[in-house]
């Protein structure tokens, strides 16, 4: 018994002496007095006028991100200039992935978010964002410098980075629309000439793959567990001018999606689908491909870093246009911003802040980042000055003139399950009744559209003159009914 | 054999008559009770009103909107995804309860004698419990894998099956499957508690069974069930909650699909409120997952009062 | 006629023994095989993890997935920080639950039956999650929100139930008359718990210790959390965690496996202590006194 005692005793010093070593280091506490409303989001704060950087002192700028793959790089990048600024700004770089958003709303109800921090596209809901004040715009920052390698007009979207005049991030990199990557020596062993234009073409040469692939290679593979729908089938609806919203009349209508889950019911039920593609991940999928055992699957820019470092292809792979219905284009393919460099409203000083961000921005930073491979850059002036040999295979996924970004429709969330959900679903290989989902599917959304914009949640969109390939001269009309 | 019984009853009653010491509180009691009191109200119960004030209201992080019942009326008229994970909880909890139970009961009885290789063995079925779940969810993923996995290349081997199985894929067995992995994730856990609860057993009561010619079988019938009585009520209901509250792996291994197959209420209730991993990111539906939630704690705490009211009547059988 | 009655006790004994080890070993199988899965996967590189196949072993052993796991995890602080963080929950559930559960089990007070009520209640609601944000909240009132003791104190809070309740339980398998005895010494209430009860206790504290300690080293959201804007002071798992993450590109699979298998050796060793004390049960004497 005595020993027991003796045990916890020191269990408990032991202990206490960790808890002083490792707690008395953490650093000092900064006030929290962030004023907060009801929701834990911040009031106004007028943080620009003060924290004028004060000579002799260095700045710290605290920069998250959420990118792990480019880690090195931008590390690398991040030591260089703290190492020219010294006694100046000094970048702290920190990296966080999970739960990433949740962090910053909850570090800027703690006063501990970040100066800035990375962001790209659909990342978060920039209008909520706004409105709770977590980030401000740029425009006030901006320099006519920066204008030169990006083109503010160009780079604007509504609801997606800008709201009316208010820029509140500028993308650095552009993710290309999805491409159908294919393996050429599996086309060739099946006697195909060429990729597909169109999706029937798709479909039959999935299935010729599969035949001569002896139950080891299948034809296409899609991954079920992760984003299923958004990587073939909703690019090959958008090339063909279906999406799920009427821009024209303000509404959502899903009706057009109808051939594309046939097509897909098909290639599964003729065993063209990899098997078990239904729950597949996206890295299995990528693995399988690089190891020849796949035919076609459909990805963005980035598959180039995954197929040649990660998971390196075993052999020759090609990439091409998604194929539309018909062969024909007749609409956006839809492509995203990614590495935007967005400022929070708890700036300690937005100067130092916004000189941080002009540089990570900057061409010196950007040329290398896309040298590496890392992502194709939204700015011309960037890329001209980039050492095309250095990104050959990058480059097969350059920007095509029918890729845009999509005006940003209602987001609203009906009773049931979201829509992409729903449709891939609907691909799979049962006895759902297509028509009927598609017109239930259409009816929910469009109640619950009604039900948000009635409530004030959201506005209703409606673009009259809408052009499904050219978005830049459209008119927007939001109605609160 | 009488003898045994006879010694068996004395050792009961003794619990038995033994009903608590009465009387109101008193200063150690208050001091002792103190921090349990105040971790409940601030950590369970404080969240929870927190969380309850959202039922009425479309909540996406941001902003709310008042809606009054509406969170209600959807979950009893207009959410079939909801009451069919209503019913894959229970099942999902039934089959790993059924599996659990017995096998980690079992091995903490045979591990509790002297046994050769006794701490290997519960090292080894140790080890599982100390992996999180997120990533011995992924491991199985990974050997369930239906194209080139390691589990239906190994059965091919052997000739148990001839074509691969979709082991998470297919309506019919994925439930199993994820099943299998609770199974893995969970029995030494309850094989812990049950070696505690054994430690409670005097190793005379064995003795003088062994001696009046009692063969194991019988002892573990006679002496080890009623025994461990107390403990075993304590152990099926912790493990009745975290069975029925189990959604990390199923997250990992499908999703709650294919098709909803394995869809269970809390990982409903967390992808309403945390956005669904595998899929688009919509708006949170922090109200309405608080309400589900509601819901769900409902219809597991009428489970419970069941099995209370069930155990309760095991308790005069002894 | 004894002789024969023995030998035939001993050969049924055999048997016995060998349908114990059969099924022990088949269940050994069945628990080790995604532990070997783990541990030969962690040296098998990205690619050759993520295909799959029907090779447990790598075809060529990489330690450089330990090293990189090592560097990118930050393992070395990393291990302490859970150390420390889950040492802490574990000394404080040991004391908040055994005090707690005694006192249930043993006395009869006004709303025990309710608070009794209330905990479990809580052990079947699961806002697990979904309570961070209300009690980050909190913890910001208080100035709790930049270590890790406001996570210490939460996982404490949500720990408790569970263990209350078993403690509570094994108190019922205790007599009575070890109590009673104490009393008849002149031990206080108190004195009673400190001196007779909680050696009594020891096996099921053991295991307390244990399943918290456990807890409180896969806890890793909220403490991820309290530490946002100080990553040194994060604990292993989400450091493990986190190399699953890599934003645009594929996941290191391999890398976490590795920091996995990695991350499991600290809490086997604090297991093997532990488990000591599960040998060691009244048995040691304390109904004899």
């Amino acid at each position: 018994m005595k020993l027991f005692k003796k045990k916890w005793v020191t269990g408990l010093l032991t202990a206490t002496l960790l808890g002083t070593t490792l707690v008395g280091c953490s650093s000092p506490a900064n006030s929290s007095n962030a004023p907060k409303s009801e929701e834990g989001t911040i009031k106004k704060e007028v943080s620009k006028e003060e924290g004028v950087k004060e000579k002799g002192k260095e700045e710290k700028v605290l920069v998250w991100t959420n990118n792990r793959h480019d880690a090195e790089y931008m590390q690398q990048v991040v030591a260089d200039f703290n190492k020219k600024h010294e006694g100046e700004i000094n970048i702290e770089f920190v990296i966080n992935t999970d739960n990433y958003i949740n962090l910053i709303t909850m570090g800027i109800s703690s006063n501990q978010a970040p100066d800035i921090f990375c962001t790209m596209a659909n990342q978060f809901d920039l209008k909520s964002f706004a409105d709770s004040n977590i980030i401000q715009p740029l425009n006030p920052y901006i320099t006519e410098e920066f204008k030169q390698i990006y083109d503010l007009k160009a780079l604007s979207y509504e609801a997606i980075n800008t709201l009316g005049e208010d820029i509140y991030y500028v993308p650095t990199a552009q993710r290309s629309g999805n491409r159908l990557i294919y393996n050429k020596e599996l086309f060739q062993k099946a006697g195909i000439a060429a990729p597909p234009k169109t999706l029937p073409e798709l479909v039959e040469m999935a299935k010729k793959i599969t035949e001569v692939g002896g139950g080891v290679q299948y034809g296409v593979g899609m991954p079920g567990q992760s984003f299923a729908f958004s990587r073939l089938i909703e690019p090959s609806a958008q090339v063909s001018g279906v999406g799920p919203y009427d821009y024209v009349n303000g509404k959502y209508d899903f009706s057009g999606y109808k051939p594309f889950i046939e097509a897909t019911r098909q290639m599964f039920t003729e065993g063209s689908m990899i098997p078990g593609a239904a729950t597949m991940k996206v890295d299995p999928l990528r693995v399988q491909f690089s190891e020849g055992n796949i035919g076609m699957y459909s990805n963005a820019s980035q598959e180039v870093g995954v197929l040649t470092d990660q998971f390196p292809a075993k052999m020759e792979w090609g990439v091409a246009e998604i194929p539309s219905l018909d062969g024909q284009i007749k609409g956006a393919l839809s492509a995203l911003p990614q590495v935007g460099w967005a400022m929070t409203t708890t700036v300690k000083n937005p100067e130092a802040a916004w000189k941080v961000i002009e540089y990570l921005s900057s061409l010196e930073v950007m040329v290398g980042y896309v040298e590496k491979g890392y992502s194709l850059p939204s700015s011309s002036v960037v890329m001209e000055k980039v050492d095309q040999s250095k990104i050959s295979k990058l480059a097969e996924f350059g920007k095509k003139d029918y890729e845009s970004v999509y005006p940003q429709f209602p987001q609203v969330t009906p009773q049931g399950k979201g829509w992409k959900d729903v449709l891939w679903e609907a691909c799979l290989p049962t006895d759902m009744d297509i028509d009927k989902t598609l017109e239930e599917l259409t009816k929910s959304y469009n109640e619950a559209l009604d039900a948000e914009v009635k409530m004030g949640k959201v506005k209703r969109l409606i673009i009259k003159d809408y052009d499904p390939l050219n978005f830049s001269n459209s008119t927007y009309t939001y109605l609160n009914e | 054999m009488s003898t045994l019984t006879s010694g068996f009853n004395k050792y009961k009653s003794k619990l038995q008559n033994s009903k608590g010491i009465k009387g109101g509180w008193d200063i150690p009691l208050i001091l002792m009770m103190l921090p349990t009191i105040v971790l409940l109200a601030v950590v369970s119960i404080y969240p929870f009103m927190w969380l309850l004030k959202y039922v009425f209201y479309d909540y996406n992080g941001f902003k709310t909107y008042f809606i009054g019942l509406d969170n209600f009326k959807r979950v009893f008229t207009n959410d079939p995804i909801y009451w069919k994970s209503v019913v894959h909880t229970f099942e999902y909890a039934f089959l790993k309860l059924l599996f659990t139970m017995p096998i980690s009961l079992m091995v903490a009885v045979v591990l509790n004698h002297h046994l050769k290789g006794k701490n290997l063995f519960r090292i080894i079925f140790f080890i599982p419990t100390v992996i999180s779940a997120a990533v011995y969810s992924l491991i199985f993923y990974f050997i369930y894998s239906p194209y080139n996995g390691i589990l239906n290349n190994m059965l091919m081997e052997w000739g148990w099956i001839t074509a691969p199985i979709d082991w998470l894929g297919s309506s019919a067995i994925a439930m199993s499957s994820v099943v299998i992995v609770a199974i893995w994730g969970g029995f030494g856990n309850y094989m812990i508690l049950f070696l505690a609860g054994l430690q409670s057993i005097s190793q005379e009561v064995y003795e003088s069974a062994d001696i009046d010619g009692a063969s194991k079988v019988q002892s573990f019938f006679q002496i080890t069930i009623p025994m461990l009585g107390p403990i075993l009520k304590v152990v099926l209901l912790l493990a009745i909650t975290t069975a029925l509250k189990d959604y990390q792996s199923i997250m990992v291994l499908t999703g709650g699909g294919p098709l909803d197959r394995t869809q269970v209420m809390f990982l409903y209730v967390y992808q309403l409120m945390f956005g669904n991993e595998n899929s688009a990111a919509g708006q949170l539906q922090i109200g309405y997952g608080a309400t589900v939630g509601l819901v769900s704690s409902i219809i597991i705490g009428i489970a419970t009062a069941v099995f209370l009211k069930l155990s309760k009547k095991l308790d005069n059988i002894y | 006629m004894m002789m024969e009655k023995l030998k035939e006790r001993k050969a049924s004994k055999l048997i016995g023994y060998g349908i114990i080890y059969t099924c022990l070993i088949i269940l050994t199988l069945f628990t080790i095989y995604p532990i070997l899965y783990v541990v030969f996967g962690s040296f098998k590189t990205n690619q050759e993890l993520v295909l799959g196949g029907s090779n447990l072993l790598p075809t060529q052993f990489n330690f450089s997935n330990y090293i990189e796991a090592w560097k990118l995890a930050n393992f070395g602080r990393y291990t302490l920080n859970s150390v420390f963080l889950s040492t802490m929950v574990m000394l404080g559930i040991l004391i908040v639950s055994s005090m707690a559960g005694y006192c249930m089990a043993r006395r009869d007070f006004f709303g025990k039956e309710f608070l009794y009520g209330l905990l479990i209640s809580f052990m079947f609601i699961n806002i697990g999650s979904v309570s961070l944000r209300p009690l980050f909240e909190l913890a910001v009132k208080i100035n709790l929100h930049k270590s890790l003791w406001g996570v210490i104190l939460i996982c404490i809070g949500m720990g408790q139930a569970t263990n209350i309740f078993l403690v509570r339980g094994y108190m019922a398998s205790v007599p009575k008359e070890l109590d009673e005895a104490a009393a008849i010494d002149g031990c206080g209430f108190f004195q009673t718990f400190y001196i007779i009860i909680l050696p009594v206790l020891k096996p099921i504290l053991a295991t307390v210790a244990l399943l918290s300690f456990r807890g409180a080293w896969n806890e890793y959201i909220l403490a991820q959390v309290f530490t946002m804007s100080n990553p040194a002071m994060r604990p292993l798992t989400a450091g493990v965690i986190a190399l699953k993450s890599t934003g645009d590109g594929a996941a290191a699979w391999n890398i976490m496996f590795a920091g996995s298998a990695m991350s499991i050796i600290p809490i086997l060793v604090i297991y093997l202590l532990a488990s000591k004390y599960f040998m060691t049960g009244l048995t040691e004497g304390a109904v004899k006194g």
